[in-house]
């Protein structure tokens, strides 16, 4: 299964079987942690509720710390877990058009499907957004290819580019994280609304 | 609900800290451990001999590389028509692991003598990457024998008949490519090149 | 207290993890050392050394032969073992290797069976691992190739 070294000589069909469990495994972390609520979603940008902020930082420490440990016990082979290539400009417009349909929609694509799942209507015309948004990508393509590619920087990693070794980085990731759901806890407080996301 | 953030908060930047003072990097290293790295090196099927390259490179067989460990000035003035040039000071460019890292082709790799192809070999077999060879003697062996070497006596088995006939063949390719002009060269190489990093768009 | 409790298990988890830490480091059947450490150090090929050079030199070192049969050539050296390439890693040669004092000289008539030799021993950690050789540069094209001159190419062929 990709990277892992130990489970690396399995039938296709197992591996597509993992990922399927996987995959639903995402989906369930999503819903119990009550992000098929726009409400949740959308107060993290008016600061009322930071769910979104712990959950998903947390997602990635543990993620990073886990393949930086599985990797020191043998277990994971880190030159074959794919890292994105880096496009600046395209990273930037991209960002902001998608940061943009967050906080008008409420939702992003996944925690869109996840909120799909339970039957939410404003989910489906979000998701059908998101798909027109894609064919529209498609079909001007060509026009915006340049701008697409420009600033091209290859499969960039933080510690790379900071010159410092990738578990100092973890440790300062780690630290930062600690420190920011401190800090979200006061803003909680701060910007704390009337409780309506038990109002269902 | 304090309580559980602290938990959890110790617990990561414990595992940080850890992480942070790990005393040896693992994802840079080689993947294989040392007795298996020492009886695939002292194997006697990890070799190919100048002849079986000649065939190789005379029916322009797609099922292995021939790659050039040598710098890209030596390989520019004569190397072996149809090898890849990866100068060993470069084997650890992430843009040559598709081209290494592979299980279809079988990697040759072979240097004016055994030696930068044994370091390369090793280092290639030892991160990981299936399917390594040497090319006995390197090119000062392919002068040798492919380039040099005369037919003696009367008599000749079909065997040798073969040979010879091989490194005929081998020699004129050889002479014929490396005595190309600079730029028909270039040109020659660069459409190689082409076609290798056309095969690499993969998933993007 | 509460608060303690509550930490126990968290400890708990620490400690175990930093006692696999400990064990995993101390395995000595694993290689540590970074790859691009091997490759800058045969750059500027001072990994190798000529005869003359090694009776020159005042710190001490062990010879280590690597072939199986019966070599003469390297009893003129003080200081020099043979352990043949298949049992370079075996637990007493492995001791030998840590207790020698100074530089490791490989030793191979098979310019292959001394390079890859160094390379294992290289990213083992053991520093000062260097490779005896008769010629100062072995890895020299010893043929010059004679381009043909009146080579034309169809331009299709290309």
């Amino acid at each position: 299964m990709g990277p892992l070294t130990i489970l690396s000589e399995f039938p296709e069909w197992i591996n597509l079987l993992i990922a399927f469990c996987i995959g639903i495994g995402f989906g369930f972390a999503l819903e119990q942690a009550g992000f098929s609520s726009s409400r949740k979603l959308a107060g993290m940008f008016y600061g009322y509720d930071t769910t979104v902020l712990k959950v998903f930082f947390t997602a990635a420490i543990v993620a990073l710390a886990g393949s930086q440990l599985l990797s020191f016990f043998g277990l994971l082979n880190l030159k074959l877990v794919f890292v994105n290539p880096y496009y600046m400009n395209a990273t930037i417009i991209g960002g902001i058009i998608m940061g943009a349909g967050f906080i008008m929609g409420g939702y992003c694509p996944g925690t869109g499907i996840s909120a799909l799942s339970i039957g939410k209507i404003d989910a489906l015309i979000f998701l059908f957004g998101g798909m027109v948004g894609a064919f529209l990508f498609a079909e001007t393509y060509p026009y915006i290819q340049t701008i697409a590619m420009e600033n091209y920087k290859g499969p960039m990693r933080i510690e790379e580019w900071m010159g410092i070794s990738p578990e100092i980085f973890t440790l300062i990731l780690i630290i930062a994280a600690v420190a920011l759901f401190w800090l979200a806890e006061h803003a909680e407080k701060k910007f704390s609304r009337t409780e309506i996301t038990t109002d269902l | 609900m304090m309580d559980a953030r602290i938990k959890y908060s110790v617990l990561l930047v414990g595992i940080g800290i850890i992480l942070a003072f790990l005393p040896f990097n693992a994802a840079e290293s080689f993947r294989l451990k040392p007795t298996e790295l020492l009886s695939k090196s002292c194997s006697e099927d990890i070799y190919f001999s100048v002849d079986q390259v000649a065939r190789f490179m005379n029916n322009e067989d797609s099922t292995v590389q021939i790659i050039d460990v040598r710098s890209a000035k030596q390989f520019h003035e004569c190397n072996i028509p149809g090898s890849i040039n990866i100068p060993f000071s470069d084997l650890l460019n992430p843009l040559w692991q598709p081209t290494l890292n592979q299980k279809e082709v079988k990697n040759i790799f072979y240097g004016n003598s055994d030696q930068t192809a044994s370091y390369a070999w090793t280092i290639a077999t030892g991160l990981g990457y299936p399917n390594n060879f040497i090319m006995k003697g390197g090119l000062n062996e392919w002068f040798e024998t492919v380039m040099n070497s005369q037919f003696s006596g009367e008599k000749i088995t079909p065997a040798e008949n073969a040979r010879f006939e091989t490194r005929l063949n081998a020699r004129r390719t050889f002479t014929q490519i490396n005595s190309l002009p600079d730029s028909l060269k270039t040109r020659f190489f660069n459409a190689k090149m082409l076609k290798e990093s056309m095969l690499d768009g993969g998933c993007e | 207290m509460h608060l303690y409790k509550n930490l126990k298990i968290v400890i708990l988890v620490i400690v175990v993890l930093l006692i696999l830490v400990i064990i995993r480091n101390s395995d000595q059947n694993i290689f540590k050392r970074e790859v691009k450490t091997a490759i800058e150090a045969v750059q500027t090929n001072s990994n190798l050394i000529t005869p003359d050079q090694l009776q020159k030199r005042t710190n001490p070192y062990l010879v280590i032969n690597l072939g199986s049969g019966d070599r003469q050539d390297s009893i003129q050296f003080q200081h020099s073992v043979q352990i043949p390439f298949e049992n370079l890693l075996d637990k007493a040669n492995r001791q030998v290797l840590n207790e020698a004092e100074g530089d490791l000289i490989l030793f191979s008539v098979d310019v292959a069976t001394a390079s890859k030799a160094w390379v294992i021993l290289n990213q083992l950690g053991y520093k000062n691992v260097m490779i005896l050789t008769s010629e100062e540069n072995p890895d020299e094209l010893k043929h010059k190739f004679q381009p043909d001159t009146t080579v034309r190419l169809e331009q299709d062929s290309i």
